[in-house]
């Protein structure tokens, strides 16, 4: 059984559309990510399934209960703060069992699963201290401990590892995919920017973009898994935003469709695609795409002069200038050989391109498997 | 020495010669209290020749008593009404979303700008149809809220993290249960900040009393000493307003010493919050 749904939901603040046409299934025990820039309305999004927003229109639905009107309380689920949002005048213990006394459970109850919790979450030895007492990282434990004490049926995780340092957060992460693989049949909703959280979280990524962008269309840009969003992105928009650095994008033109795909007109020269443009008009204009990744340097028949060369010791990026009128290209490469003005060969491969239609649509890639 | 030593030595030279300056009244009022009403007529010496507590024992005779246990009765209840309704006032117009809340806090403001003397007359109208006059009561009820406090109380929930609340709201908390067991708790140092100004305002408050209050045995502390001053100002008897003086402002001094931690920290609400 689906155990959130989301059908055709929308949330205006003041009569301005925030989300619009959102629609979405997540399954028992599925960790979906959120995930888009700032202002697109992924914290609203998990704010709306937690009742603390109320749904401008649509159907919102728990385990098959519709909770349009159901207080956030009695909605089954947890919600883990981006600020923590812990009591500082109660103790740690306290903080945790507050939901239950809530709830009237027995003090015996309680207590059992509170210390459940503190086991987990290695969180027995802070029991009595403060949340004034506490670092950064077991304050996060203690919010998470918070959520796990109520079994709820929906996790919802709001940026939870933004205020961590860098390997805290890495640590923090591991850490909240060993509990989604031990708490499997609860299904979570995670909000993050970060693509390496959504990437190496996620079993289904949603990735939203702001109601401006949006158009009166859905804010949803893409849903998919994560390597589908990385391989086979939807449109522009999510190509754009998946991967780091971003997709170099050039500007082409159909030239003519080919048994493998299609012949693009790049600067003058055809260069092949393999993608289904059956459905193009000739000349139709196009946006190519590759990721830095997925150039070949010193091979190919394009030229390019290295304008910038960010050296990460493990490989550089080279920033390539090579056509007036066309975007700079970035290069992913292990030779540490390259010089700054050098001019340097490369290659498109026609697999490794993607081509976008003038409105953003992608176009479905032939020889791209995924690997779902 | 360095120019940070200089700096330092510079600083607490000028904070020195400021305490000495704000606590030379305070000291003089205790020295004062200490002569006898001859040494205080020949002003020979600003320290008592032969110390006497003399003022404290004739001062602590008679009403003194009462109107100390008044004033006291009255400040507290003052003190914990005030607390409660700016407090609930502040809440509502820093959190709850209800048609007018712009005009109606800005009508507030507007209020504020009424000196007290423009509706001494009209209270004590309203206190004299109520059958309140020269009771506690009337000074109680007439001093029960303050704009100026709800205000304050008003910004300090506006930066108050909304998280915190809404978390409790996920808990299953409701807007009485969260104000008063996860809001209340969380403010205490605006509470505390509030409570000692509230106090010390009503306790050194003379203009209501001396217009609500016209029997002795009702009179608050501050009455009560310009019944002495007046009584004994001719003859000298400064050692006697002095000496009642200083021990009216005890209680405010042991209150502030009391609520002083809470008081220095009423910005310091974040360690629930990163």
């Amino acid at each position: 059984m689906t155990q959130v749904i989301l059908r055709n939901i929308a949330l205006a603040y003041h009569g301005q559309p925030v989300l619009n046409d959102i629609n979405l299934e997540i399954a028992p025990g599925e960790f979906c990510v959120f995930i888009g820039p700032s202002g697109c309305g992924k914290s609203s999004l998990l704010r709306l399934i937690a009742g603390l927003e109320e749904v401008s229109d649509g159907i919102l639905s728990i385990d098959g209960r519709t909770i349009n009107d159901v207080p956030p309380a009695e909605r089954n689920i947890a919600m883990v703060f981006q600020s923590y949002a812990l009591y500082p005048h109660m103790t740690v213990y306290d903080n945790m069992a507050f939901g239950l006394t809530r709830q009237k459970l027995a003090r015996a109850e309680i207590e059992r699963r509170v210390m459940e919790a503190a086991r987990i979450l290695q969180l027995e030895p802070l029991l009595a201290r403060k949340p004034g007492a506490l670092s950064g990282g077991q304050r996060q434990r203690v919010a998470i401990g918070r959520a796990i004490v109520k079994k709820p049926k929906v996790f919802l995780f709001d940026e939870p590892l933004s205020n961590l340092d860098a390997s805290l957060r890495a640590q923090t992460r591991l850490e909240i995919a060993r509990l989604h693989r031990e708490l499997n049949s609860a299904s979570m909703i995670y909000v993050t920017h970060d693509q390496v959280e959504a990437m190496t979280l996620a079993d289904k990524i949603v990735l939203l973009r702001p109601a401006a962008d949006a158009q009166g269309r859905s804010n949803v840009a893409q849903i998919g898994t994560p390597l589908e969003l990385y391989h086979q992105p939807a449109n522009l928009f999510a190509a754009k935003f998946i991967g780091t650095p971003a997709m170099n994008f050039l500007n082409a033109s159909l030239a003519a469709l080919t048994p493998d795909g299609i012949s693009a007109l790049l600067q003058g020269r055809a260069c092949p695609v393999a993608v289904d443009g059956a459905e193009l008009a000739a000349d139709a204009a196009l946006t190519l795409g590759i990721r830095p990744e997925h150039m070949v340097l010193g091979q190919g028949g394009w030229q390019g002069k290295i304008v910038h060369i960010e050296a990460l010791g493990e490989h550089s990026y080279v920033h390539l200038d090579w056509a007036d009128g066309q975007p700079t290209l970035i290069a992913k490469t292990q030779d540490e050989g390259l010089r700054l003005g050098e001019t340097v060969a490369f290659a498109l491969p026609a697999a490794a391109l993607h081509a976008f239609r003038s409105d953003g649509v992608a176009l479905r890639r032939l020889q791209f498997k995924p690997s779902t | 020495m360095s120019r940070k030593s200089y700096a330092n030595g510079a600083l607490y030279l000028m904070l020195s010669a400021y305490s000495l300056l704000t606590l030379a009244p305070f000291i003089w009022a205790i020295l004062t209290s200490l002569k006898s009403p001859r040494e205080i007529a020949e002003a020979a010496s600003v320290w008592p020749q032969a110390p006497t507590l003399a003022a404290y024992e004739t001062i602590l005779h008679g009403p003194f008593y009462q109107w100390l246990w008044n004033s006291f009765m009255v400040a507290t209840a003052v003190t914990l009404l005030n607390v409660l309704f700016n407090t609930m006032a502040g809440y509502a117009l820093a959190r709850f979303q209800f048609r007018g809340r712009g005009l109606l806090f800005q009508a507030l403001m507007l209020l504020i700008m009424v000196p007290s003397q423009v509706t001494m007359i009209p209270a004590y109208m309203i206190v004299a149809r109520l059958g309140l006059v020269d009771t506690h009561l009337s000074v109680i009820l007439t001093s029960a809220a303050s704009i100026a406090y709800i205000f304050m109380m008003r910004q300090f929930f506006v930066n108050f993290p909304a998280e915190i609340e809404e978390a409790a709201t996920l808990d299953g908390s409701g807007p009485l249960h969260r104000f008063f067991r996860i809001v209340l708790p969380m403010a205490k140092p605006a509470l505390a900040t509030q409570a000692i100004f509230v106090f010390m305002g009503i306790w050194n408050e003379f203009m209501k009393p001396l217009l609500f209050i016209s029997t002795v045995d009702n009179y608050l502390l501050t009455q009560g000493l310009n019944a002495v001053a007046k009584q004994y100002a001719k003859s000298s008897s400064w050692n006697l307003i002095m000496a009642g003086s200083i021990i009216s402002i005890l209680p405010i001094l042991s209150m502030y010493i009391a609520l002083n931690r809470r008081f220095l920290n009423i910005n310091d609400q974040s360690s629930g919050i990163k």
